[in-house]
């Protein structure tokens, strides 16, 4: 029977799940399974008691069974937040699918909470669907503890008028009978009760284990391994219901990670050979990462003792013939300002990973925001044009780092490549890239520089020129932040100072001229199209889809390329009554206060597009600290849908 | 490759400068082949590698054709000198394929040691012929009257100073009879690291004579010691002989004089009959030599020097003592006022 506790009498309901047949081959009760295209799960708990392990487990093993897989962390601001506090949340949600899953959906179907407080906080955040099954830990509403008991009458009641089928899990009372912490044990019986419920296969949930816990002793492990055992045949005695999402059949070999990951693998494969870096969130997991495996492949990890010196020193290994690369979140974007400068007056080649976070200043270090689109463009003091390029899937993280070297050395520029905090975060799986050795940086050209070349021999039409390292035979020369000619000679005189900047900007209109109109998501043309940068791309089209299949003329642009912002976009604007961004960043609102047509602040590529286009491009854009919702953006797309005859 | 399992050994742990040479190799294999892409009259295989280089973030994003068109040199060599670039190219190839065992000398018994290290450096150094002929032709300053036979084999003594510190290191192996090694130090430059292999019976102290200040010697029955061979950031040679032999290290790090630097573990009495050409005389002289070498200052109070290592407690206050009598320092007997006097 399942254990429902007086105080919830009344807000426990039966989800209204179409119900398939029972499955005899399972332990236990009898129960129903629940064949499904997707289905969305949450763990959460206090920080500290291992919902994130339990959840990246449970993501990787699904991915490995086939199914498309999105995660999202969900993770308190604070490294150590008071225990039991909504605003201490710690988890992940995770969306599978039968297919590709881009994005993490709208609502959440099923939560594991280790307490009443964290799973207060999904819901007061709106992340629950209304019939969510929630299987949670009762052993608080017994509590020795006044003040405990109390606040979980008050939790029980707050949610009470939603349909939410509240299911309580003896978690510590059955993890005591294995550890003696339940708080290092309730994580793994809570994989056990998901691998049951979403008939995992338990083999490769201990491979998985095994792989998570890879630098701890074989106690652990067989530990972990009899705590989910525990959790799985709990599950199987007491709860009435499973879930069936049957992978589609794909015969492609794929790969599960997540963007920091991707960021790391993909500079390996791209060449690149030093990673200069300060720890900051979300960046520093591509720098754990590298560091575990960087110098098999010949590379190095350097963490410089703060952000300016970490830049300095990638500066310095480009310098020296290779291109090197530092990664950052957007106050250490602040910090490196200088040293870009620096690499854009000298071209040398330099790639930036700037993962975002919300700011500014210290902000929202670990929630996703997409704020530091114009900082990437424009924060600097002086005229410094620089690339920019925003990728806007996982596997696209891999893929960025070998284009963005590439194009760093080619065009000897800046490339900024702009992650966020989704994309870091997130586990998706994605065909398994094959890697290519012409990806690889060719080594430093140190034949002798031939008579007559100069440092910055600047072709009249292109601004490109050809790139010289130390240690190459005649081609000694001073390297200055200041102005300088072809020769880098110092030279204040107006005609070289203007001529530099000639050339340095020219680089980015040429490398523009190469570059591909994008298309159009949905149709080619509309009433409306939504055009979207990074980590959003999954939640707009998956908007799109939706708007469109209840007739609304909608499409969506995504663009990686946003400096140089890719070509022919005010043909594709001119093709639909309205334009507007989907961002996830400030913009003012309409209607508030003192805001006006002429004053209003508005999303960032919302304002990049106008000025680019001269097209009245609007914006919906949206600070929650969370990623995107589709169902959100399709209200939005309702809401900026023109009025009919508005041309 | 020969099947003594010490040459595997020393293989193992010469692996650090093996692969230093090695990433020369593959660097410049493509940079020779990235020109011989722009020499290639084919625009399809440089805008195929122009995409694949931008790799598959780009494709649909980036015209490649246009960015080679942009950005590629064009170089032109002469056509007569095409073939040469190719087998440029084919030699760095090879030299890459044959992996180890081209840091691998077997010496056939009674011929040349120096001989066939020479011929094994030659071999390698095939691969800087190649790279300067490349660069040559890449600056137009090829002629094949002169430089043809840079394709052929490249002699050590005509590498530079630069092609020295990333030389191909040797492991040799060679019987104790054939260990005439006074001409090895003509190749004991740059970086080189020669391991001798020994087979049989052999002089107790070969190395002995090869000891110079900037040189890292040593003698030792298995691989203890050959990781600092590997490491050295100067030129090393060591040799893996039989038991009975003297074992000693000398290494330069230790030390600016040379019974700091060097540590003997093994000091085996003169042998009693020559040795493949080798005089019980010039055997002993070598012991002596490297005695001498390990001897350190004599002592204030003591009649022989001290071996290498540090000096006996109170030996350097007698030394001092010592000089400052002899010098007439001495607080108790002021030289210059007795001068003046």
């Amino acid at each position: 029977m399942l254990r429902v506790h007086p105080a919830m009498r009344g807000i426990v309901t039966v989800a209204n799940h179409v119900a398939g047949p029972a499955d005899a081959a399972s332990p236990g009760r009898p129960h129903t399974v629940h064949r499904m295209r997707e289905h969305t799960v949450e763990v959460v708990s206090d920080s500290g008691e291992g919902a994130q392990k339990c959840s990246q487990i449970f993501g990787a093993v699904s991915a490995k069974m086939g199914n498309g897989v999105w995660t999202v962390e969900i993770i308190p601001a604070e490294i150590q937040p008071p225990a039991r506090a909504p605003e201490g949340a710690s988890g992940n949600r995770i969306r599978l699918g039968a297919g590709q899953v881009t994005n993490w959906g709208d609502d959440t179907n099923l939560v594991v909470a280790f307490n009443e407080q964290v799973l207060l906080a999904r819901h007061r955040a709106g992340a629950l669907a209304r019939d969510a099954t929630i299987l949670l830990e009762d052993k608080w509403a017994t509590d020795d503890d006044a003040d405990i008991r109390d606040a979980w009458l008050q939790a029980m009641r707050e949610i009470a008028d939603v349909g939410y089928r509240v299911v309580t899990v003896p978690m510590e009372e059955r993890c005591l009978t294995l550890v003696d912490d339940a708080r290092k044990g309730k994580n793994m019986f809570a994989l056990g009760m998901l691998a049951f419920i979403y008939q995992r296969n338990l083999d490769l949930v201990f491979e998985q284990i095994a792989h998570t816990f890879r630098k701890k002793s074989d106690a652990v492990y067989a530990r972990n391994v009899d705590l989910v055992r525990l959790g799985y045949d709990w599950a199987g005695a007491h709860l009435d219901f499973r879930i069936e999402i049957t992978p589609e059949p794909n015969d492609r070999p794929m790969v599960v990670m997540n963007g920091n990951e991707a960021i790391g693998m993909g500079a390996i494969a791209s060449g690149m050979e030093l990673c200069a870096m300060y720890p900051i969130t979300p960046a520093t997991s591509v720098s754990h990462y590298l560091s575990e495996v960087f110098e098999r492949f010949g590379g190095v990890v350097h963490q410089a003792e703060d952000e300016i010196a970490a830049a300095g020193v990638a500066i310095g290994a480009s310098y020296a013939g290779k291109v090197a690369f530092t990664i950052t979140s957007g106050p250490g974007l602040a910090l490196k300002t200088e040293f870009l400068g620096l690499a854009v007056m000298t071209e040398v080649p330099l790639v930036v990973v700037n993962v975002q976070r919300g700011g500014p200043s210290t902000g929202l270090p670990t929630k996703v925001e997409q704020s530091d689109l114009l900082a990437a463009l424009f924060a600097q003091p002086g005229d410094a044009p620089r690339v920019v390029i925003a990728p806007a899937t996982i596997e696209e993280c891999f893929h960025v780092m070998t284009t963005a070297r590439r194009i760093a050395e080619a065009f000897r520029a800046v490339v900024i490549v702009l992650s966020d905090a989704n994309l870091a975060t997130g586990v998706q799986p994605f065909p398994r890239p094959e890697v290519d050795t012409r990806w690889h940086a060719e080594p430093a050209d140190l034949s002798a520089v031939l008579a007559g070349r100069k440092p910055y021999g600047w072709d009249e039409s292109t601004g490109l020129s050809r790139r010289i390292v130390p240690g190459q035979r005649g081609g000694m020369h001073t390297v200055t932040g200041l102005s300088h000619d072809e020769g880098s000679k110092v030279a204040y005189s107006a005609g070289v100072h203007g001529r530099g900047m000639a050339m340095r900007s020219r680089k980015i209109a040429v490398l523009s001229s190469l570059l591909t109109p994008p298309t159009p998501y949905g149709a080619e043309e509309g009433d409306l199209l939504i055009v979207g940068w990074g980590s959003t791309k999954g939640a707009i089209e998956e908007a799109v889809d939706r708007a469109r299949a209840a007739g609304l003329s909608v499409a969506s642009l995504h663009l990686r390329f946003l400096s140089p912002m890719e070509p022919g976009l005010t043909a594709i604007f001119q093709r639909f009554r309205r334009v507007a961004t989907v961002e996830i960043n400030y913009s003012d609102t309409m209607g508030d206060p003192y805001v006006t047509e002429e004053n209003r602040r508005r999303g960032q590529l919302s304002w990049l597009l106008r000025a680019q286009t001269l097209v009245d491009v609007d914006c919906w854009t949206r600070v929650p600290g969370e990623p995107l919702r589709p169902g959100a953006i399709v209200q939005a797309m309702h809401d900026l849908m023109p009025p009919r005859g508005d041309a | 490759m020969p099947s003594d399992p010490r040459v595997h050994l020393a293989l193992e742990r010469l692996a650090p400068p093996i692969a230093d040479f090695r990433s020369i190799v593959v660097g410049a294999l493509a940079q020779a082949e990235g020109f011989v892409a722009s020499v290639d009259p084919d625009d399809e295989t440089r805008v195929a590698t122009a995409r694949a280089a931008l790799g598959p973030f780009a494709e649909g994003r980036i015209d490649a054709r246009a960015l080679v068109a942009l950005t590629a040199e064009r170089a032109a060599i002469p056509a007569a000198y095409r073939d040469r670039l190719d087998r440029a190219v084919a030699v760095l190839r090879d030299v890459l394929e044959r992996g180890v065992a081209l840091h691998v000398v077997d010496v056939p018994s009674g011929t040349s040691l120096v001989a066939a290290v020479e011929g094994g450096l030659a071999r390698a150094g095939r691969a800087f012929g190649a790279v300067l002929a490349v660069e040559l032709m890449k600056g137009g300053r090829y002629r094949g009257e002169e430089h043809d036979g840079l394709l052929d084999q490249l002699a050590f003594r005509s590498w530079t100073r630069v092609e020295r510190r990333f030389a191909p290191p040797l492991v040799v192996l060679v019987d104790g009879t054939d260990l005439h090694i006074g001409g090895l130090a003509d190749f004991l430059d740059g970086r080189e690291k020669i391991v001798l292999v020994v087979r049989g019976a052999c002089p107790p102290a070969p190395l002995a004579r090869l000891i110079t200040p900037r040189t890292l010697v040593l003698q030792t029955v298995d691989d203890a010691g050959l990781e600092q061979v590997a490491n050295s950031a100067d030129t090393a040679v060591a040799a893996m002989v039989p038991d009975g032999c003297a074992l000693f290290l000398h290494d330069p790090g230790l030390g600016r004089e040379a019974w700091q630097r060097m540590s003997i573990w093994n000091m085996p009495r003169a042998p009693r009959q020559s040795l493949g050409g080798m005089s019980v005389w010039q055997m002993e002289e070598d012991l002596r030599h490297l005695s001498a070498l390990a001897a350190g200052p004599v002592a204030a109070g003591e009649s022989t020097p001290r071996a290498g290592g540090a000096p006996a407690p109170g030996a350097v206050d007698a030394l001092s003592r010592w000089l400052l009598e002899q010098s007439s320092l001495s607080p108790e007997e002021p030289p210059m006022r007795e001068a003046r006097s």
